[in-house]
Order: structure tokens, then C-alpha cells, then sequence
């Protein structure tokens, strides 16, 4: 006999689609292998530390790992409060040296728990502040990185920690390389005053506002506060050389002595990748206006005289502002 | 861009079993900015304490308890000879193309590597001889015997020299086994300094053309090994009990010239610079950067910590390299300047009279220079010819003050001509006058 319709249409199957239906899934493959898998950890909350207080140093070092690794933020709060007690202890108990601490709890900047964030400022003042002066240049990278962040919150205790620094190390700050650019750079991202819009806004609307802002719930307070940072800093960068006394044994001790200074030649940049216009080091008051004046003066003038008009604690910031930018570039 | 290299060695086995890092390496080169890396390595190396040489081209490696020297060569990176000696090599230097050995029976050995050539001097030291330290004029030697021999390089090198070669001196201060040498860069007769520190916890500062002892330095603990800053402005030492001393030479109080106290007064050390911890040990092995700021030390856990010589409270951790660090070398960030450079080391052979040398030339610049046009060209070249000639003519100026001068000159030489003119006239008539008057 022939071939019958059963056999026909069997054949067949083989080389019809499956018809995808609305609403229902697509049918697996017949070598469809299932890898999906379920993990499990084991989160201890309160790790229960046997503090017997044997040995400061293996102590101190333990607060600082469980700063950084502990899962709940208020382990995260003693361990810090640990370490600020021993530091500000005297003489203090320091095995690691402030370099270390700082590379350490620096990333805690960006931390989401608010406590753990004042905490880590209390910590930061009781560091020596002889000894923070070369670690500037990494501390202003995560602070520039906080201010950046889309929290209010987080941005709003990083001003707080570059008030600190900028009280501490001032003129670290503003002539390590990247720090007088790429900071007001922040600076601008955060408060929306950017250079290549400037002087290009009309007034449209009743506020003159800046809508570029990262989310500004909180309006006004966080606003004069970042403007009143702002004058801070631009005080710290203009501000008057005072004249060296004179040395008479200066000459001869810059051939016969060891350099006093850290990093004495990084000035010359000699070993170094090279720097673009906003990493680069301006070291003196003279050329950090001048840069200014070239890429930042409208930007912020124009800045300044919207939140003038806005008036109440804005206004105000931003008459400190005023103040400190003609002080600054006469 | 340049960037900061420095070679560092181990000697052993890896101390822990760390697969991250590779057993059989021997020699690293490491870069330090702009950012920390290990650019290449050499295997098959167990190098002691001062037994590194690093030139341009090659390094040169003597091995732990062994009569070997490892040639590397750096072009290539592989290893490019094993040379054998008579006797084991205790410490090493490269001076130039000759690399100074010192062996463990007391003698001196120096290897042309550029024509194989090998000079050994008799063993002039009781013991073996722990380091080297040479100038392009003289060879220092220390001993475990106390004793430092200055010997003078052109004469231990001479040709068909009938002599034995002698040291020129020796200073023979210590009174225990030295373990560190160090020279400073100038090489004049009043100014030269070596640095030498010893098992008895003291180092000493001689002036080694002359001989005399300029200061004596006395440490806390027995000083491991010493380095000098690049400008020769202060002492490094590490000591045993792990700690570092920075001593400079020209503080309030000068260890050396105008405004220093007599050379036999004693100078206690007794501020250190910084310690290290005690899990991490003394340091073997220490040395500045090219621009003394940083200081660099190779420890017996096999870590390299980094110092900043102003800012000296706690020391970075460069690296961990899993053996006992025993050599640390930078390397000039400058390129070497000298007519040839070696490719090809040669192999030491005492039996030859006649030596060869073997170079490579830089390659000649692309501009020709006058000398090559002069050189190319049959007899004299024309250009030549006729720049000699233009240069017998008198030049013709005509300025304009030239110009007025001369019509000035023609004027009063036409006065001139005149009143000759008129002088034979008058003569002229008086002579007749007077011959009519006859």
C-alpha cells in the first residue's frame, strides 16, 4: 500500500514551525538544560568580637578591616569611633601611619548610612594635620566623586569633609595637580552653572533657578550651602601669598641639603604621564586667576547674580560669593 | 616620557607557596612611575648580597655559592651566557666594560667583556671579599679581614705588565668584617670620599687617594649595608635591629670640611630615620632614586618598601616578591652616552695573547657632516677650491662713508699736485733767476 495520511503528516511535523501563540511562552527546545541556580550566604549581623585587648596594633588593624567589610552600618559606626579614639589618644596609637588609614576609609566617603558618614568626618579631624597635606591629591578624587553623587545627602557631607580639608591643607589643595580645575568642575556640575551655557540663559519663568541640577529636592539650603563651599574654596585659592622670611643659608642649603618637602621635583612633572589643562598644577595665586578669569569667570558671575536675585539664604551665600571673587581678582 | 626602572634580585627559593608569582624568576625590572608594574624578568638566578651589575645592554649576575656568573642580556631579554671562573665570586661591580669581581679566597678578578680578557691579581686579602666599589681610576675592595685595598684600574689593566699588581694602599681602620662600600662621585684628590661600614657598628669616611680618615661614624646597631644620595649630601644606613639611618653630610653640624670638628672625633648616630616592622626585618639591600627622594629596600621576607626621604614616618610596600630580596639597582633614566655599545658579551679565555674587540657603533647621524663631503670627494672637492680662492681677493666695499673719504683723499691730493706743481714753478724761476743773474 501507499503511503497513508498518517505517515504523511508525521513527516511532515518534522519540517512545520510551532504557531507562537499571544500571550502564552515560547516552547522550549527539546535539549533545553535548566541552569539557573540559587545561592546562600551566611550574614552574621553582629560579629561578636572577644576583645581582650591583647594587642593594640592587631586591635586597630581589625577595627579597620571590619570598617570597611562589617555588614551592618552601626558595626561600621564603633569600629570608626574605635579607631578615632585611639588616634586622638596621645601619643597616638597609629601602626598603620595616616596614609594607610586614609586609603582605607576613604571609599567609606560615598557611604549610604548617615552615620557612618559623620563618624568618618570625626575621624578626620583628629588626623594629624602635618600629615594629610600629601595625601590631598587622593582624598580630593573621592571628594569630587561625592559631590558628584546622585544623593542629596552624600553631597551635602562632602562639602562638609572639603570645608575640613580645605581648613587643614588650603594651599595643598588648590596647587595639587587637578585640584583648582577639576574641583570647580564639580563645583559646577553640582550648582549647574556651566560654562558653555552661561551667558546664553534668558529668563524664562519666575525662578531663575537652574534646572541642570542633580535632583535638587531640597532647594534652597543646599544650594546657599554649596554656593557658601564655593566662596570657601575660591577665598582658599585666592588668597595673598604671605613673603617667606629671609633665609640667608637658603642657597647653600638647596645644594648641600637634603629637599625638606615631599616630592620636592613634582612641579616638573618629569616621570609623570602628561597633564592636560585640568590636571595640571597651578601653584601660585598669579596663574590660578589667570586660569579663572579665562575659563570660569562668566560661568560663575552669571551664576552668581540668578541666585542674587532669588534672594534669602541663596541671596546671601551668593553675596559672600560676590565679596570673595572681588577680593580675589583685583 | 621617561619613567623611574630599577632592578631588584632574590636569592633562594620562594619562601611561600604563592602560585601569583612565578618560583623560578631570578631578576626583576620594575618601573616605578608612572605607575607601579613589573616591565620583564630573568630566570635561573640566585643572586647574593652586592653581587648585581647592570649596564645599558646586559646584566651580569654572580650566583649564590657558586663560581658562575649570568650574563643577561637586556636587548634580547634571555639569558645569554653562563661564564665560569676559577674561584667563587663573593662581589661584583661594572665599571665601564670591565666588570671587577671579588672572590672568596681574597683575590680579585676583572673580565674585559668587550674582548674577553681576564686579569686576576694574587689573593691580597686574608679572607673573602665582601664588596666591591669601583671609579673609572681606582678599585676599592673590602674584606671580611677589616681591611680596604685601593687599587688603581689602569694599572690592574695594563698590557703585558711584567709586575704583579699591588694595591696602591689600604685602610685598615676597622676592626671587624666589612659589609658595605660606597663611593661618591667625584674623583679629584681633594674632594674624593668613600663610605664604609663594618661589623663593629661603626662607619668611616676616608679619603681614599690619600688614605686618611675624615670622620667615624658609630651606630646603635651593626650596619647591614650603606648607600650614598646621588649627590653625595647624605649617608644611608641600614642596621641590624631594623632600623634606617639618614645621616647627612652637611647639617648644622658638616661631617667633612670648613666647619667641621677634627677628623678624630667621634660621631654617635643615634636618631633613626624610620624602623621597620618586625614581621618585615632588616633591610639587606637599599637605594635612592635618580633624584634622591625616594628610597628603596630589599628585605629578607621577600618585600620591597618604599620610603620618601622627607616625609619618613611609614613606608609603602611596593612589592612582594616571595623570596629574599638581596640586590636593588635603579637604572639611569639618562641614556648612555659612549662610542659603542656591546651587543654580544665575550667569553673570558686567559690562554689568548692577542684580544679583539668587539663593539657596536652608533649609527651615523643623518646630515653629512663636512668632514664626510670632504672625505667623499676625489682631491679637492670644488666648493673647497673656490672658497680658498674668493678668500685671496680684497674686498670692494663701497659704503658710503668709504665713498666720501675717498673723494676727500682726491681733493686733498689734487691740492697737493698743485702746490707741487707750483713749488717747481717757483724753483723753477729762481733757478733761471739766478743762472740769468750769473
Amino acid at each position: 500500500m501507499g503511503s497513508s495520511t498518517k505517515k504523511k503528516k508525521e513527516k511532515k511535523k518534522d519540517f512545520q514551525k510551532a504557531k507562537l501563540k499571544v500571550g502564552k511562552a515560547k516552547a522550549k527546545a527539546a535539549n533545553f538544560t535548566d541552569t539557573s541556580f540559587k545561592s546562600k550566604s551566611i550574614v552574621v549581623n553582629q560579629q561578636t568580637l572577644v576583645t581582650d585587648g591583647s594587642d593594640p596594633v592587631e586591635q586597630f588593624k581589625q577595627n579597620l578591616s571590619l570598617a570597611i567589610n562589617a555588614k551592618s552600618d552601626n558595626q561600621r559606626r564603633d569600629a570608626l569611633a574605635y579607631i578615632t579614639n585611639q588616634l586622638s589618644a596621645t601619643p597616638p596609637n597609629d601602626p598603620v601611619g595616616t596614609s594607610g588609614v586614609l586609603t582605607k576609609l576613604l571609599p567609606l566617603l560615598s557611604n549610604s548610612s548617615a552615620l557612618v558618614r559623620t563618624q568618618l568626618l570625626k575621624l578626620f579631624r583628629v588626623l594629624p594635620p602635618a600629615e594629610v597635606g600629601p595625601n590631598v591629591e587622593k582624598i580630593l578624587m573621592y571628594i569630587r566623586g561625592g559631590m558628584t553623587h546622585l544623593s542629596n545627602d552624600i553631597r551635602n557631607d562632602t562639602l562638609n569633609i572639603l570645608e575640613w580639608l580645605l581648613e587643614v591643607a588650603g594651599d595643598e589643595v588648590v596647587s595639587c595637580p587637578g585640584g583648582w580645575l577639576k574641583t570647580l568642575n564639580s563645583f559646577s556640575s553640582m550648582l549647574g552653572w556651566n560654562p558653555s551655557v552661561g551667558s546664553a540663559t534668558s529668563s524664562k519663568g519666575w525662578t531663575l533657578a537652574p534646572k541642570a541640577t542633580l535632583g535638587s529636592k531640597k532647594g534652597p539650603e543646599a544650594q546657599a550651602r554649596q554656593i557658601q563651599v564655593l566662596a570657601k574654596f575660591l577665598q582658599t585659592g585666592f588668597r595673598a601669598e604671605a613673603p617667606l622670611p629671609h633665609n640667608p643659608m637658603a642657597y647653600w642649603d638647596n645644594i648641600y641639603r637634603l629637599p625638606e618637602t615631599p616630592n620636592p621635583f613634582a612641579y616638573l612633572n618629569l616621570f609623570g604621564t602628561p597633564r592636560d589643562e585640568d590636571s595640571e598644577m597651578y601653584p601660585d595665586r598669579i596663574s590660578r586667576q589667570r586660569i579663572f578669569d579665562a575659563k570660569w569667570r562668566p560661568a560663575i558671575s552669571a551664576g552668581m547674580e540668578s541666585a542674587k536675585k532669588e534672594g534669602g539664604t541663596v541671596g546671601r551665600a551668593a553675596a559672600t560669593l560676590d565679596r570673595a571673587l572681588s577680593v580675589g581678582l583685583e | 616620557m621617561l619613567s623611574e626602572e630599577f632592578i631588584s634580585t632574590v636569592c633562594g627559593g620562594p619562601l611561600s607557596s604563592n602560585t601569583a608569582i612565578a618560583k623560578d624568576v631570578g631578576i626583576y625590572c620594575h618601573s616605578i612611575s608612572p605607575a607601579y608594574s613589573v616591565k620583564s624578568t630573568f630566570k635561573k638566578s640566585s643572586v647574593p648580597v652586592n653581587c648585581l651589575g647592570v649596564s645599558e645592554t646586559h646584566v651580569f649576575a654572580a650566583q649564590h655559592e657558586k663560581a658562575y656568573v649570568h650574563v643577561y642580556s637586556r636587548l634580547r631579554g634571555n639569558q645569554e651566557a653562563f661564564v665560569a671562573f676559577p674561584e667563587r665570586i663573593r662581589s661584583l661591580t661594572l665599571i665601564g666594560d670591565v666588570l671587577v669581581m671579588g672572590t672568596t679566597e681574597g683575590r680579585l678578578m676583572l673580565w674585559e667583556t668587550c674582548t674577553g680578557r681576564l686579569v686576576s691579581t694574587p689573593a691580597r686579602h686574608v679572607q673573602a671579599v665582601s664588596c666591591v666599589a669601583a671609579t673609572p681610576y681606582h678599585v676599592l675592595t673590602g674584606s671580611d679581614d677589616s681591611d680596604i685595598h685601593v687599587w688603581s684600574l689602569p694599572q690592574l689593566l695594563e698590557l703585558d705588565s711584567a709586575a704583579e699588581p699591588e694595591p696602591q694602599r689600604s685602610l685598615s681602620n676597622h676592626r671587624a668584617a666589612i659589609t658595605g662600600l660606597s663611593l661618591s662621585p667625584s674623583v679629584s684628590s681633594d674632594t674624593n670620599f668613600c663610605v664604609s661600614t663594618s661589623k663593629d657598628k661603626s662607619c668611616i669616611i676616608w679619603n681614599y687617594q690619600t688614605g686618611d680618615a675624615l670622620r667615624t661614624l658609630l651606630f646603635p646597631a651593626s650596619p647591614l649595608c650603606v648607600s650614598l644620595d646621588p649627590s653625595a649630601r647624605a649617608i644611608c644606613v641600614s642596621c641590624e635591629d631594623g632600623s634606617l639611618y639618614l645621616t647627612e653630610m652637611f647639617a648644622e653640624k658638616p661631617l667633612l670640611g670648613a666647619g667641621s670638628e677634627e677628623a678624630t672625633t667621634v660621631v654617635q648616630v643615634s636618631l633613626p630615620f624610620g624602623a621597620t616592622q618586625p614581621d618585615i626585618g632588616p633591610a639587606s639591600c637599599l637605594s635612592l632614586s635618580y633624584d634622591g627622594t625616594m628610597l628603596l629596600t630589599g628585605h629578607p621576607k621577600g618585600q620591597i618598601m618604599k620610603w620618601d626621604i622627607a616625609e619618613n614616618n611609614s613606608p609603602v610596600e611596593l612589592a612582594n616578591l616571595n623570596a629574599a630580596v638581596t640586590n636593588i639597582a635603579f637604572i639611569s633614566p639618562f641614556p648612555a652616552e659612549g662610542p659603542t655599545k656591546t651587543v654580544t658579551i665575550t667569553k673570558p679565555s686567559q690562554a689568548e695573547r692577542a684580544y679583539t674587540f668587539t663593539g657596536q657603533f652608533d649609527p651615523y647621524p643623518t646630515a653629512e657632516s663636512r668632514f664626510d663631503s670632504l672625505l667623499n670627494a676625489s682631491g679637492f672637492p670644488q666648493e673647497a677650491m673656490e672658497s680658498a680662492i674668493a678668500a685671496f681677493y680684497q674686498p670692494a666695499i663701497k659704503s658710503p662713508g668709504e665713498s666720501e673719504l675717498q673723494r676727500k683723499n682726491e681733493e686733498l691730493w689734487e691740492v697737493i699736485r698743485e702746490q707741487r706743481a707750483l713749488q717747481k714753478q717757483t724753483l723753477q724761476r729762481y733757478v733761471e733767476a739766478k743762472s740769468n743773474s750769473r
